[in-house]
């Protein structure tokens, strides 16, 4: 560098004592801040390498000078010299071992041999070791007592901490349950806020109640303190079910709806003094099942609960109102209204009564046949909510003048003549009364539990034809009906009696199969007296339709004569039939004593020619039945009782067949003898007589010698006596089938069991048990404005019209989907898919059954559908015609595209294409009247303005 | 089978004597406004959707012998249910009544009639004095009864309902009820049920004298 020529003179400045850190692109420099004087100083003492120093300098003084330094470091023990510290520690460690080293050096004698020097030199030798530094002599006692208070104090402050934690998690947490809780009850319940407050309510007002209640609660936050505490109503609340989550809200309810309600109904019979039904009634039995859960907060129960109070209160002041405001209503006795309960007597000795119990403790398990329901339940709760629902939806006054709270059936009757019934049946049909309700209701359980029990009653009194009893399904809560069937067991095809037995409040009708209609009191007695001749004429009804089978003339039928021989014996019809050559005749008479069952009195005449040794022992002379007077002289010959045990059979019509076929049997054996006896007019000399006939029968033949013809006739005799000895063993012991009434039973198993007569078969006993009441309404015809059950229309299509005032052929017609599509230009959409979905019935497809099936809707539904989407009638209209013009132009252009194809294919050389450009044609330019320089033409062809500028 | 004398098979819970008050407050509020009351009324009345309606209304005096004022009876008819019968409604005179009083009472009576009543009216010695066509919407809260509706002019002859010309920007409310003068109750019922509309609209006493002076 030195060796360069300098030409020019540079001056060097300092510019700065601080270094430039950086130059932003404006030039500015940032600097390093100057180090301040302990860091300079550090930085320094950091450029001393002790052990760069040179070996030959004196090790001595600069040991000296280190060690000075060292020690006025270590004393001062300031930060920037501690590196130089340790540096400084370094080097005097690595300069007492050089002095170490050199001593040794220096006493080692140089020529001594090894081991002699080593031995000589007062044992001086160097050793590479490891330094270890000594321990400190530790106080084991004082330092377990300073780390045990060290680390108490340290646990302290984590437990402190870990406490504080805790607790701001579960104070949020707390909020935010509340809040979470909160919600829920507001999802369940009508809450708002008031000021500070939260108030909800309870009251069922706005489905349409007016009761005063107004049912208010409140919804407060529980505090730490009174968060497991709970009164004795919360306690009993929780009794059942004792995991109830907790909560942090607790609501209030006034002090009247805390405690458990329900509506108990119940007939008592008060010659027993006790309870024939009883059903309690509350909100809760229903919402149980329903709505809530084990796992429902306190806060649901209690709202529930207080509900549930609510509704009982509000059902039992509705009933009590009315039963104040109507003293009797078709009961025996007027009803009463004291305090929580109304009373009054169904039918004597019948009571019906209603009680509101309210309780602040849970009330105790009913058992389970108190349980029972018999709809009222459902019947009450449906009322109420129908008042409910007819309070809300009355009709509005049309104009806003008229009269608030009238039907439109009111409105219109105003200026409509209407006859005092037809106002009057319009008035009772909008009234709705709860008591009217219940109480005939309660009397028609009454009255069907009496034709139950009386059927039931009948069907074991009578052990002979059988009784069978169907409840129909189908009941309404004012009315059912039975189905009984009489027939005998084998001769079902025979005869069967059939009646329909109607139960109604007030009385029971009975639609026999003549189409004759009796209405009988609710009295047990009038039904069973009923039903005892039923039989009876079933029975003598039974024994006609036998005898002409079996080829016997009737002579005489009296359903009902009354008159009997001795007065407690009421005869409930006689039957006198005879064989058709009239040589047998047989009376019956079908006899009721005064409480026993029926009995049957058969007397058989003769004709004196009949042989009745066939029947021997089971008939007998009457006593009874004496026809010594002359005025029986017409009735002709004697007649003989049949005693019914004795004969073969197991029941009455089947002792009759067997009595009737052996009399016809006895009849044929014995033909021959009464036609002969006809012929020689000498019944007496039987044998004789057919001795003579035999004897003309044999002349033609050979002549017998008079010992052969004693031989023949002894032999002739004995056979027949065999015969008839084999017959009539038979019919006294019924082993064989001969009187064609003894059957083969089918025990199903495959084997074909002969039947014995001497065990009685199993009794039917068919009796139902009246199906449950269903409290359904009553659907009400859209047309005559009658309440019906069932129709056509309701169950195919929903449209609550009656059978009676269906009209299939205009007002009721049918329509195909597709043909309603056409029409009424409805979308697959608008029929199937919008709500509520029509109804159809499918049918197989009229023009070929392999198309698809023909769904047919109802007119009326698809009329109402088109009405919905279109609007007006108005506007279908319109609709279609702008289709019908579509359809049209669509048509149109179709043609003519075709046609300009067919011409392009077929004289291509003549078709010029008309490609015909607009140019516009300009008119004069004018010039606009608020700038000079703008101005505008039009084209005249088709008014394309342009507008421009000129300069 | 008889009927007792009272047996009133059509007036039903309707109170039978004639002697029947009404109890009403009137107001006003701008068509702006008036769907911020509707959703109000809704939900403060009964839980049923409100009934849209449009009346005619048409209004006959009498010249009365005795009074200064002229007897007022409106006819009334459905436009938007046309079979529905009419009403002739006989309006008394209103009573502003002191402070004490919480609504304005007058007599009313209120009578369905099969046909149009003009013609009667006409030989009763009843002139035409005005007729306007109330559209609007119906609510009610038990008994009160509750109309919003927009007051316009009928187009001569027709009755075209939807081209019906607006006589003012603004709607007319009116809350109502009938009942017996005796019925302490009624006027604050409809009293305290203004009240919960305000401040949307405040329904007060007009009196109405001061609007009829014109006649």
């Amino acid at each position: 560098m030195s060796g360069n020529p300098p030409p020019i003179k540079i001056s060097l400045q300092s510019l700065s004592d601080t270094k430039i850190q950086e130059i932003a692109y404006d030039g500015r420099e940032t600097f390093i801040q100057p180090l301040s004087m302990s860091e300079s100083l550090t930085d320094l003492a950091n450029r001393i390498d002790f052990l760069a120093e040179n070996e030959d300098e004196e090790t001595q003084t600069d040991d000296a000078t280190s060690t000075s330094v060292d020690e006025a470091q270590y004393q001062a023990k300031q930060w920037p010299w501690e590196n130089i510290r340790t540096q400084i520690q370094r080097s005097v460690i690595e300069m007492n071992v050089l002095t170490d080293v050199l001593s040794i050096a220096q006493n080692k004698p140089t020529n001594v041999p090894k081991e002699t020097a080593e031995s000589s030199d007062s044992n001086r030798y160097m050793m590479y070791d490891f330094a270890s530094k000594e321990a400190e002599p530790s106080k084991q006692s004082l330092q377990m007592i300073t780390k045990k208070r060290c680390l108490g104090a340290a646990s302290k402050i984590l437990l402190s901490g870990a406490d504080r934690l805790n607790k701001a998690k579960s104070e949020s947490s707390f909020q935010n349950t509340y809040h979470s809780e909160l919600l829920k009850l507001r999802q369940r319940w009508r809450v708002r806020r008031v000021g500070e407050k939260i108030l909800g309510e309870l009251s069922f007002r706005t489905a349409g109640s007016d009761y005063w209640h107004m049912g208010s609660f409140e919804v407060i936050k529980k505090s730490d303190e009174d968060s497991d505490t709970l009164d004795d109503y919360e306690q009993n609340l929780t009794k059942l079910t004792p995991n109830v989550p907790k909560s942090p809200i607790k609501v209030v309810v006034s002090s009247d709806l805390r405690g458990f309600s329900s509506l108990s109904v119940q007939i008592m019979d008060l010659s027993k003094d006790e309870a024939i039904e009883s059903c309690t009634l509350s909100l809760s039995d229903i919402e149980n099942s329903a709505m809530s859960s084990a796992n429902d907060p306190l806060w649901h129960r209690v709202l529930c609960n207080a509900q549930n109070v609510l509704f009982c209160r509000e059902l039992f002041a509705r009933l009590s109102k009315e039963a104040v405001q109507q003293k009797t209503l078709g009961t025996a006795s007027p009803i009463v209204v004291i305090g929580d309960t109304i009373t009054t007597n169904i039918f004597p000795k019948i009571q019906l009564r209603v009680q509101l119990l309210f309780s602040k403790t849970h009330p105790t398990q009913r058992n389970p046949r108190q349980a029972s329901i018999f709809s009222i339940q459902n019947a009450l709760m449906h009322l109420l909510l129908r008042y409910f629902s007819k309070r809300l939806n009355i009709s509005p006054p049309h104009p806003t003048t008229a009269a608030l709270g009238l039907t439109t059936q009111m409105r219109h009757a105003a200026v409509h003549h209407n006859s005092l019934n037809q106002l009057a049946a319009t008035a009772k049909k909008t009234s709705l009364s709860f008591v009217d309700v219940l109480i005939s209701m309660s009397k028609h359980y009454e009255v069907r539990q009496r034709v139950c029990d009386t059927i039931k009653l009948l069907s074991n009194e009578f052990s002979d034809p059988d009784v069978l009893a169907h409840w129909s399904l189908a009941s309404s809560k004012t009315e059912s009906s039975a189905r009984l069937t009489i027939a005998n067991s084998g001769f079902e095809s025979c005869y069967r009696s059939a009646v329909q037995v109607i139960v109604k409040p007030d009385c029971i009708k009975i639609l026999q199969r003549d189409a004759r209609s009796l209405t009988l009191s609710v009295d047990p007695t009038d039904l069973h007296n009923y039903f005892v001749s039923l039989v009876a004429s079933h029975q003598l009804m039974t024994v006609q339709v036998l005898s002409r089978t079996l080829g016997w003339t009737m002579l005489h039928v009296s359903p009902h004569s009354s008159l009997g021989l001795t007065p407690d014996i009421k005869n409930r019809g006689s039957v006198l039939i005879s064989s058709n050559n009239g040589a047998v005749s047989v009376a019956i008479a079908c006899n009721e004593m005064i409480g026993g069952p029926i009995q049957y009195t058969t007397h058989v005449q003769y004709t004196k020619a009949h042989d009745r040794s066939q029947l021997e022992g089971t008939m007998y002379d009457d006593p009874d039945f004496s026809l010594e007077s002359d005025k029986y002289l017409p009735l002709g010959g004697v007649w003989m009782k049949v005693n019914w045990p004795q004969l073969h059979g197991r029941h009455f019509i089947q002792k009759m067949e067997t009595l009737l076929t052996s009399l016809v049997m006895t009849e044929i054996c014995g033909k021959s003898e009464t036609v002969e006896t006809e012929q020689s007019n000498k019944p007496e000399t039987e044998i004789s007589t057919k001795a003579t006939n035999d004897e003309t029968v044999t002349k033609p033949k050979k002549e017998l010698t008079a010992t052969q013809k004693a031989r023949i006739e002894r032999n002739r005799q004995k056979a027949l006596l065999l015969r008839q000895s084999r017959l009539s063993q038979q019919q006294l012991l019924g082993t064989k089938t001969t009187t064609g009434c003894s059957r083969i039973i089918d025990t199903g198993g495959g084997f074909l069991l002969e039947e014995n007569p001497d065990v009685k078969p199993r009794k039917l006993n068919r009796v139902e048990e009246p199906a449950p009441v269903i409290a359904g309404d009553d659907s009400i015809c859209l047309e005559c404005d009658k309440p019906f059950q069932d129709s056509y229309l309701l169950t195919t299509y929903d449209h609550q019209v009656c059978d009676k005032c269906r009209d299939p052929e205009e007002k009721h017609s049918v329509i195909t989907k597709t043909e309603a599509r056409e029409t009424y230009l409805l979308s697959e959409v608008d029929i199937t898919k919008r709500e509520p979905i029509l109804k159809y019935v499918v049918r197989k497809n009229p023009h070929n059954r392999r198309w698809g099936d023909m769904k047919l809707y109802l007119r009326l539904q698809i009329e109402e559908r088109a009405l919905e989407v279109w609007k007006t009638p108005e506007a279908l209209e319109e609709e279609r015609e702008s289709r019908e013009q579509k359809r049209e132009i669509a048509k149109k252009k179709k043609f003519n595209k075709n046609m300009k194809k067919l011409r392009q294919e077929v004289r291509s050389s003549l078709f010029e294409v008309k490609s015909k450009v607009h140019t516009h044609v300009f008119g004069p330019e004018k010039q606009s009247e608020t700038d000079e320089d703008i101005y505008t033409k039009t084209c005249i062809e088709c008014d394309h303005q342009i507008t421009f500028e000129k300069m | 089978m008889v009927e007792p004398a009272n047996y009133q098979p059509l007036s039903g819970e309707i109170p039978s004597n004639v002697n029947v008050q009404e109890y009403f407050l009137q107001g006003s509020i701008l068509d702006a406004n008036a769907d911020k009351l509707k959703q109000r009324l809704q939900g403060l009345c009964d839980n049923v959707p409100p009934e849209p309606f449009t009346d005619h209304e048409q209004i006959y005096f009498l010249k009365n012998a005795t009074s200064m004022l002229p007897i007022i009876v409106k006819a009334c008819k459905s436009l938007v249910k046309p079979s529905t019968p009419w009403q002739i409604k006989y309006v008394g005179a209103t009573e502003v009544g002191e402070h004490n009083k919480p609504t304005m009472i007058r007599s009313c009576v209120t009578v369905a009639v099969s046909n149009d009543p003009a013609q009667f009216l006409d030989n009763l010695g009843f002139s035409l004095q005005s007729e306007v066509i109330l559209k609007g919407y119906f609510y009610r809260k038990g008994r009160l009864k509750i109309t919003v509706s927009k007051i316009s002019v009928p187009p001569t002859a027709t009755c075209d309902t939807s081209k019906l010309e607006a006589s003012a920007s603004s709607h007319l409310v009116e809350v109502n009820t009938t009942a017996s003068p005796r019925d302490e109750t009624a006027g604050d019922e409809v009293k305290n049920f203004c009240q919960l509309l305000r401040p949307a609209i405040v329904l007060n006493k007009v009196d109405h004298r001061k609007l009829q002076q014109w006649q």
